[in-house]
C-alpha cells in the first residue's frame, strides 16, 4: 500500500484532503477535510504509536523492544504528547 | 556500540547502570584508600596528608554521592515532574567512574617518582626540579589526564541529566550548571567542618 504523505512535497505546508471517492459505487465527494490527528503524524511517529498500543502502553516493554532506557522512551512519548497537543490546539482553532 | 558509550544512559537498562555504578563506587573508594588519597569534594581526589581508613573514605565519598544525587533530583523534579529518583543515582554513580580513573595514574611507578621529585622540591624550596623536561613532562601528562577526565565527568553529567529529565532550554542548562557549583560547595564545606582539610 502506498504511504500517504502529509506534508507538501513543494513547500512543506501540511496537506488537506480535497476529495473522498467510494471504490464502490464510485461515488466522489469533494470539499476542504482537515486529516485527523493521527494522520498529521509522520509515517516513523504513527508507527510507534502502533506499537505503543500494541504492547499495551508499557514504557517499559516498548523499552525492551526497541533496545533503549526508560528515560529515552518516555521522553519521547512526552515530545510525541506535546506535538499531538499542538496539533490539537491549532485543529481547534 | 560508540552510541551506547557515548550516552549509556540512553541505551542501558537501570539495573545494569546501577550494579556498575555501586561496584564502581565501593571498588574505586578502595583504590583510593590503597593510594592513600581521599575525596574531600565533588571535584577532587587528593593525596591525603592524614590517614584516612577504609570506612572513613566510604562515608567521605559516600556523602559527595548523596549531596550530588540529592541535588540534582531536586533539580530534576523541578525541570520535570516525571524524574525518576533511580535514573538520577545512575547519573551521579555512573559520571564518577570517568573521573575515578584518574587513579591510574597513582600505578604508573614513573608517574609516581617523578611526581614526589616535584612535590619534595616544591616543599623544600628547591625550584630545580622545575627545570627538568623530563619531570615537568611528566607532570603536565598527569595534569591534562586528570583535565580530561574531569571533562569527561561532566560530559556524562550533563548528557545522562540531559537524558534523564528531558532538558531541552538554556534556562534549565544554566540551572544545571549553579546546581554543580552548589553541589561543589556543599561537599567542601562539609569536609572543612567535619575534617578540617580541603
Amino acid at each position: 500500500m502506498k504511504k500517504m504523505p502529509v506534508i507538501c512535497p513543494s513547500c512543506d505546508h501540511e496537506l488537506e484532503v480535497t476529495k473522498l471517492f467510494c471504490s464502490a459505487c464510485e461515488t466522489e465527494v469533494s470539499g476542504k477535510f482537515s486529516l485527523p490527528i493521527f494522520l498529521q503524524l509522520n509515517q516513523e511517529e504513527q508507527a510507534f504509536i502502533l506499537q505503543f498500543f500494541l504492547s499495551s502502553g508499557s514504557l517499559k516493554d516498548m523499552a525492551k523492544q526497541l533496545d533503549v532506557s526508560y528515560p529515552t522512551m518516555r521522553n519521547k512519548v512526552d515530545d510525541l504528547i506535546e506535538k499531538v497537543n499542538l496539533l490539537k490546539e491549532k485543529n481547534e482553532k | 556500540m560508540k552510541n551506547k558509550l557515548l550516552n549509556p544512559f540512553a541505551y542501558y537498562d537501570e539495573k545494569i547502570l546501577f550494579a556498575i555504578g555501586i561496584v564502581s563506587h565501593f571498588f574505586f573508594t578502595y583504590i583510593g584508600y590503597l593510594t592513600k588519597s581521599n575525596f574531600p569534594d565533588f571535584l577532587s581526589i587528593k593525596k591525603s596528608v592524614e590517614t584516612f581508613s577504609f570506612l572513613e573514605l566510604i562515608v567521605q565519598n559516600s556523602t559527595i554521592l548523596l549531596v550530588t544525587i540529592f541535588c540534582l533530583f531536586l533539580l530534576g523534579k523541578i525541570i520535570n515532574k516525571k524524574t525518576r529518583f533511580i535514573d538520577i543515582v545512575n547519573v551521579a554513580l555512573v559520571s564518577r567512574i570517568a573521573y575515578y580513573v584518574v587513579f591510574i595514574t597513582d600505578f604508573i611507578p614513573v608517574v609516581n617518582r617523578k611526581l614526589e621529585l616535584v612535590l619534595h622540591g616544591v616543599t623544600e624550596n628547591n625550584f630545580d626540579v622545575l627545570n627538568d623536561i623530563t619531570t615537568m613532562t611528566v607532570v603536565l601528562l598527569v595534569a591534562f589526564t586528570a583535565i580530561f577526565f574531569l571533562l569527561l565527568m561532566f560530559y556524562y553529567l550533563f548528557i545522562g541529566f540531559k537524558t534523564v529529565t528531558n532538558l531541552k532550554s538554556i534556562k534549565h542548562i544554566l540551572l544545571f550548571i549553579g546546581c554543580l557549583f552548589l553541589i561543589e560547595i556543599i561537599t567542601s564545606s562539609i569536609t572543612i567542618i567535619k575534617y578540617n582539610i580541603l
